[in-house]
């Protein structure tokens, strides 16, 4: 009898163990994909979900907070795709946020990203519907040149061309003797002046179109009725004012640097000392070099938008 | 002595002569083997009756049929009165509580000590017993197989002759009225087959039972018969007491006298 | 001659098929044989573990460490956690569980109730008011059904535990890396299924085994022939449930 006891306490040890671990393992599978635990549900809608399927991840700057419930095609043009976010992802997530689709690693899953934006925003709710951002498609953005690009590149040629003189020792003395740098400084300061007028009057268009838009004016307003384009051209438009502004800020730095050296003020030792000057300088050009070929795929890629090519049509056309 | 303790019996039981067994008209065969062809015999209270025939002959089929573990194609088999082909599972237990089978082989559970091999069918018939009471009912059923020292032992650890009184043992736990004895004393040496001849006579007196013995050991079927029955082409083909039959003129029956 | 052997096949498959039958009709008859259900359990379940474990755990390292190279030519090595716990989990701690326990217990169940019948122990159940179906049969085709999915369970964990040794072997990855990145791996379509399945498994290696045993010919070469058979079938029918079950589970799109 003892030992019959004893075996059926190691048969219950055994049957425990057993199901205990299916349990734990069932239970851990279950939170990960937020099966337990209290939940919210979100939606956005994408043009092309790229394959995204029920289950995979959502994250949120990078972490997973939900998963995605369900796919479903709602016009010929838009998917709508419901996720479940975690509560405690909640507060983090604002109503501006964009939601994108990307994908884990190069081969991996698909997954959702959603990304804040820089901006005051309440919180999201049960059921609030996030802006989609359109995947960028590369080749349209590498595809071709504009004049905006040209100019920069001007520019940046320009100032590396200075900074290489003032970089090398021995070229130092000539950089200020040689009045041509001076000038070759203002030309270029010139240049950025132009490029960012250019960009500040593709600013005004492009606040037009969207202002047309939102009002619903023109034949572009009619067309365009898709919130996901409105939101794409706002970004485009902020990114627009964001490197004008940039633009301006290096402009002045320049012209500062510019001015010191026509007015003479200041000998070689302090220009050598001031060595955050050259840094700036350096920085300059690469933030112009950068900011020239964002604003030129943002350009570009509105132009291939296809409610705007019209725009752009009639607008060379009227040039012509 | 044994003799007379024979004779003993007969005359306790003449007053009661009605029959406990009754076989009629039965056939079994096994595919194109015919080995009960319209066997009919009856077992009548008290008596021990052996079936002596040739192995093969269908002795083993026969009380296999009484028990209810085969089914004859035909005819029936009434035991207590009751037809065991037609009956039910609870039915059949319930006959079997009263008919008690000793196995050729034994048929001791390996995976069990002596005791749970003794245990097994007073439980198992639902059998309303308190530990103690079991444990007595043991331990009279070991004393009377004279085994009692061997209630921990497991079959594995006994000799032939001991298997064969512990399960005679289990067969008499039961306090049947009936015992079917299937080849009691094959595979044992003749002074073991004696010693366990005398101890079926020894239990049949004390409990007052019938039997059943299906033998081809003449030494056993001399002690034990009082009545002897020749199964010889599937037919209950002779019946008689042992001296009787030895003294036949028919070659079939001298057959296997000799 | 040929068909011979086919009606032979034929007539064998409608026994089995007959004999699983009734267990189902038998199990749930009242006189329910908990004790014995018990000790089957414990000589079925927890006396493989030990076996179990050390192939699971083998099985675990040793695909591992196989995974690594083509991995690595990939540059993917990150991934190995999460390749080899989906193998272990869907597919190989499942059928070496069965495997070992058709080896193990069909072999044992076979072998028993071949001798069981053979000595007339069968019988001696009958006489002694009690169903030998019910009593041997209906409880070792339980136990089987029950304990080879506990095995499996434990066959997983124990499994994907040698997987964790065979990452460390050559790379590194933390404990909880690792069972971070197996269980981000692993979802409901992988686990239940394969659980699901060692259940006919189990269900396969014990009707088998006792069919073959309570059919079992006469003679002590029919025990060894009846132990004998059932592995082999058993084994068998562990890779063609194996193949249904992924298929139906394919189909009805649970991966």
């Amino acid at each position: 009898m003892a030992a019959q006891d004893s075996r059926n306490l190691r048969l219950g040890i055994f049957v425990i163990v057993g199901t205990t671990l299916l349990i734990t393992a069932l239970y851990i599978i279950g939170s990960k994909q937020n099966l337990f635990g209290s939940t919210f549900k979100i939606s956005a809608q994408f043009n092309d979900v790229n394959g995204l399927m029920k289950g995979n991840n959502v994250r949120f700057a990078g972490i997973n907070v939900g998963t995605v419930e369900s796919v479903n095609i709602i016009t010929d043009t838009s998917v709508n795709v419901i996720m479940i976010i975690e509560n405690n992802a909640q507060q983090y997530i604002k109503k501006n946020a964009l939601a994108s689709v990307g994908t884990d690693g190069l081969m991996g899953n698909k997954l959702v990203n959603i990304n804040s934006v820089n901006a005051e925003s309440p919180i999201i709710e049960e059921n609030d519907v996030l802006q989609s951002l359109k995947p960028i498609e590369m080749d349209q953005m590498v595809r071709t040149l504009d004049v905006t690009n040209e100019n920069i590149k001007v520019i940046s040629t320009n100032l590396r061309n200075i900074t290489d003189k003032i970089n090398s020792k021995n070229s130092l003395w000539n950089l200020l003797m040689d009045t041509i740098v001076a000038e070759n400084i203002k030309t270029a300061v010139v240049n950025i002046k132009l490029m960012s007028n250019q960009g500040l009057y593709i600013t005004g268009d492009l606040k037009g179109i969207t202002d047309g838009i939102k009002k619903g004016k023109g034949t572009i307003g009619a067309l365009v009725t898709d919130t996901i384009i409105s939101s794409s051209i706002k970004q485009t438009v902020v990114k627009l004012q964001r490197i004008s502004d940039s633009a301006a800020i290096i402009t002045g730095d320049i012209s500062h640097i510019v001015r010191k050296l026509n007015q003479g003020k200041g000998s070689a030792g302090i220009l050598l000392n001031d060595t955050n000057l050259i840094y700036n300088l350096n920085k300059g050009v690469k933030s112009i070099d950068k900011g020239a070929i964002t604003l030129n795929e943002d350009l570009e890629a509105l132009k291939h938008t296809w409610p705007l090519k019209k725009y752009f049509k009639k607008q060379s056309k009227k040039k012509k | 002595m044994i003799e007379k303790s024979n004779i003993d019996i007969v005359k306790d039981n003449v007053a009661e002569q009605k029959p406990v067994i009754e076989i009629k008209n039965v056939f079994k065969s096994f595919g194109d083997n015919q080995v009960l062809k319209d066997f009919s015999f009856d077992l009548k209270q008290g008596e021990n009756v052996v079936v002596l025939g040739k192995s093969g002959s269908g002795k083993s089929v026969l009380i296999k049929c009484i028990i209810g573990l085969i089914k004859p194609d035909k005819g029936t088999i009434k035991v207590f009165g009751q037809n065991i082909p037609d009956l039910n599972r609870e039915e059949l237990d319930k006959i079997r509580v009263k008919v008690g089978f000793l196995f050729q082989s034994n048929a001791l559970y390996d995976s069990m000590t002596v005791r749970e091999n003794l245990e097994f069918p007073l439980r198992r018939h639902s059998i309303k017993t308190t530990k103690e009471q079991e444990y007595g009912l043991i331990v009279e059923a070991l004393t009377n197989v004279g085994l009692a020292d061997t209630i921990d032992k497991m079959p594995s650890e006994l000799s032939g002759g001991m298997k064969k009184r512990i399960a005679l043992a289990r067969t008499l736990i039961l306090k049947p009225d009936i015992i079917l004895y299937d080849e009691p004393t094959t595979g044992l040496d003749p002074i073991t087959g004696k010693e366990i001849s005398n101890l079926m006579n020894e239990l049949a007196k004390k409990y007052n039972t019938s039997a059943i013995i299906i033998s081809h050991d003449l030494n056993c079927v001399k002690i034990v018969a009082q009545k002897i029955v020749m199964l010889i082409d599937g037919k209950c083909y002779a019946q008689g007491t042992y001296d009787e039959l030895k003294n036949s003129t028919d070659p079939k029956i001298r057959h296997f006298f000799e | 001659m040929k068909s011979t052997v086919l009606q032979k096949f034929l007539t064998e498959t409608g026994d089995i098929a007959r004999f699983s039958g009734r267990f189902f009709v038998e199990a749930f008859k009242p006189r329910y044989e908990f004790a014995e259900l018990l000790r089957q359990c414990f000589f079925i379940g927890y006396k493989s573990l030990p076996l179990v474990a050390i192939t699971a755990f083998i099985m675990g390292l040793v695909i591992t460490i196989q995974s690594r190279p083509t991995l690595v030519e990939f540059g993917a090595e990150a991934w190995l956690p999460k390749m080899v716990s989906v193998s272990l989990v869907r597919e190989i701690a499942p059928v070496i569980t069965a495997l070992i326990c058709a080896g193990k217990i069909g072999s044992g169940i076979g072998a028993e109730l071949g001798s069981m019948k053979v000595t007339e122990q069968i019988d001696a159940m009958d006489v002694s008011g009690t169903n030998p179906y019910k009593f041997l049969v209906v409880t070792r085709v339980m136990a089987t059904t029950f304990m080879i999915p506990i095995l499996a369970v434990l066959a997983d964990a124990i499994s994907l535990y040698g997987g964790y040794l065979g990452t460390n072997i050559r790379g590194v990855c933390s404990w909880d890396l690792y069972w971070n990145q197996v269980f981000d791996t692993l979802t409901y379509g992988d686990i239940i299924p394969s659980i699901a399945k060692t259940f006919l498994f189990g269900f396969a290696i014990g009707i088998i085994g006792c069919y073959k045993g309570f059919y079992s010919n006469k003679g002590t070469e029919g025990v060894g022939q009846s132990a004998n058979s059932a592995v082999v079938i058993s084994s068998l029918l562990v890779f063609i449930l194996d193949l249904l079950a992924v298929q139906i589970t394919d189909l009805l799109n649970l991966t």
